[in-house]
């Protein structure tokens, strides 16, 4: 039985079919990335998965339940947490309090204030401007916060739709070390990115993804990946 | 309620500076002794708890509401109710239904009739809210307006309770000018410990993206209805206030004039802020003060204009204006203490918007 399995996932929107057949899956402390182009159907499954969108057919389990179609609340009380693309923090909320609606669905305050310790422990940027609004943070500190306010939830799977949309060179490295050290202390991630190199080389496994969902390659990541085949036949990035 | 040290230091600093003002103004208008200034003063403060009831709600949660008034007449009835002298009640109410009948015998201190009447349209706020909060938009606006209509018309129609269209009378006049200073800094310390509290975070954090809070838990209806509930007894506060200071009123007194000068004070003001709230009441009260003198009586060397409906055309020609150029609103939709502290703190800001 695999962690997170998604089988004949079907999403359309209306007419509009988005994704079609999908089969994934995924185990405990794996660290998995989806790749493919804008508009693929990337974004949709992470949203199945976390209930933000119905899939239309198929199933989606998680630790063997079936959780496809399930309201977004019960899914996170699952543990599976999403980092949604560009970042969508609460700008006109403090960076503290983007931490602490992270944990709406804890219960135990003393436990959420002692994550929020080790939260700015982790990212001591946040920390140093806990008071400020959100808003006020540049793009990799948002970035930062948003995967912070997912951890706040305490997920056992951390899916992460595009983080290094719209980030700087050297940004985008900070935010997949980050993922790194997060995959070294076990966390199980699922990653979603167009920044196809170093995804691959930062996961354990990859799946490529054509238009209509239909899932090309399932390989090894890690450094040795051979990233260049993968661009060149697929992606057409132009740099690795 | 387990807000740290923090929160409530913020608390004080934002209930403080919007409420020490205006007490500040009305000591001041009451020093002049001028009777016309201390009942202007009163009412404007009066319809401010009424429009802090509406931010409550519409200024965190990011979705209209016209019922705000709906909920005021509701609590005002309700007080005049409890509150009218047992002698006059038999004249007044010679029909009313048998499970009422208890009202007859009933005559009850105003504070308490004005604390048992939040709680009633409290209560009244819950029950519709649970399906008017699964609304947004569109639909949320038309839904509180149908809700406005609803109320209007029972008020209107059920004599026996209300006196329908006849004007109710014998209402103990007892608000006075320190009466709405105090119902108005119960109200902005109310609404902005809410705001601060976990809940009206979560309410907030729905108002600016609703996916992402919901990917976070965050159950948007249950949120809205905390929110809703209470805006609609702050709202209920301002209305038993009213009643028990103008004494005499019908359904009109809480038509949809009044609903669009509620909604246009929030607007102007800013949808965002409590601030917004205060500063909508002020500059729109003002100002519809200033139109109506020169409406009924002119103004110095300025002429009486004979335009009647001067005002209310003025104002819906600056919420236009507003909506248009500055969406929210004058304060920016932001709260004064952000004013202080970006001032404070505006050099280490310019670090991280890199």
């Amino acid at each position: 039985m695999s962690f997170l399995d998604l089988r004949g996932v079907r999403i359309a929107y209306g007419e509009a079919v988005a994704v079609q057949g999908l089969d994934i899956h995924l185990d405990e402390g794996e660290f998995v990335s989806l790749i493919g182009h804008n508009g693929v159907g990337k974004s949709s499954t992470v949203k199945a998965i976390s209930g933000l969108v119905k899939p239309t057919a198929g199933t989606i389990s998680f630790e063997g339940e079936e959780i496809q179609g399930k309201d977004p609340g019960v899914i996170l009380r699952k543990g599976i947490a999403v980092v949604p693309e560009g970042r969508r923090i609460f700008t006109r909320l403090t960076v503290k309090e983007n931490l602490t609606v992270g944990a709406t669905v804890r219960k135990d305050r003393g436990a959420i204030e002692a994550s929020y310790r080790s939260m700015i422990d982790r990212f001591p940027v946040l920390g140093k401007y806990a008071g400020r609004m959100a808003g006020l943070l540049s793009g990799g500190e948002q970035q930062q916060l948003a995967i912070a306010r997912a951890l706040m939830s305490e997920p056992r799977l951390l899916l992460l739709d595009e983080p290094s949309l719209g980030l700087a060179p050297q940004v985008v490295d900070q935010v997949f070390d980050l993922l790194g050290e997060l995959r070294n202390q076990g966390a199980t991630i699922f990653l979603v990115e167009q920044n196809a190199a170093q995804a691959i080389r930062a996961s354990d496994r990859y799946y490529v993804m054509r238009t209509g969902g239909v899932i090309q390659v399932e390989a090894k990541g890690g450094d040795s990946a051979d990233v260049s085949a993968i661009e060149a036949d697929y992606l057409h990035f132009g740099k690795v | 309620m387990g807000q740290s040290v923090a929160t409530w230091r913020r608390w004080a600093w934002l209930t403080g500076l919007l409420v020490v003002p205006l007490v500040i103004l009305a000591v001041l208008v009451n020093l002049t002794g001028d009777i016309s200034w201390i009942q202007r003063a009163s009412s404007a403060l009066i319809l401010m708890i009424i429009v802090v009831g509406l931010h409550t709600f519409s200024g965190n949660s990011g979705v209209i509401s016209f019922a705000s008034v709906a909920f005021a007449m509701i609590a005002a009835y309700t007080s005049a109710l409890l509150t009218i002298p047992v002698e006059q009640k038999p004249s007044l109410f010679p029909d009313l239904p048998f499970f009422l009948d208890w009202l007859t015998t009933v005559s009850l201190p105003v504070p308490l009739g004005i604390l048992i009447a939040v709680a009633f349209t409290g209560l009244i706020a819950l029950i519709v809210g649970i399906p008017l909060v699964r609304l947004s938009g569109l639909a949320a606006g038309i839904g509180t307006l149908a809700f406005l209509v609803v109320v209007t018309v029972i008020v209107t129609k059920w004599k026996a309770v209300t006196r329908g269209e006849s004007t109710m009378v014998g209402v103990p006049k007892e608000t006075t000018l320190w009466w709405a200073v105090a119902g108005i800094a119960i109200a902005i310390a109310i609404a902005a410990l809410y705001q601060m509290t976990r809940r009206g975070r979560r309410l907030i954090a729905s108002r600016e993206d609703d996916k992402a809070a919901m990917s976070i838990g965050i159950s948007i209806p249950i949120e809205r209805l905390w929110g809703w509930t209470l805006g609609c007894a702050i709202a209920g506060l301002g209305g038993a206030l009213y009643g028990h200071y103008i004494a005499t009123f019908s359904a009109t007194t809480f038509g949809f004039a009044l609903t669009f000068f509620t909604v246009a004070m929030l607007v102007i003001g800013g949808l965002g802020s409590l601030t917004g709230a205060v500063v909508g009441v002020l500059v729109v009260q003002i100002l519809a003060e200033f139109l109506r003198t020169l409406e009924t009586q002119g103004l110095g060397p300025i002429p009486m204009l004979e335009f009647p409906g001067l005002t209310e055309m003025v104002l819906a020609l600056i919420m236009l204006l507003v909506l248009i150029l500055r969406p929210a609103g004058l304060t920016g939709g932001r709260e004064i203490t952000t004013w202080f502290r970006r001032r404070k703190s505006a050099p280490s800001d310019q670090s991280v918007s890199a």
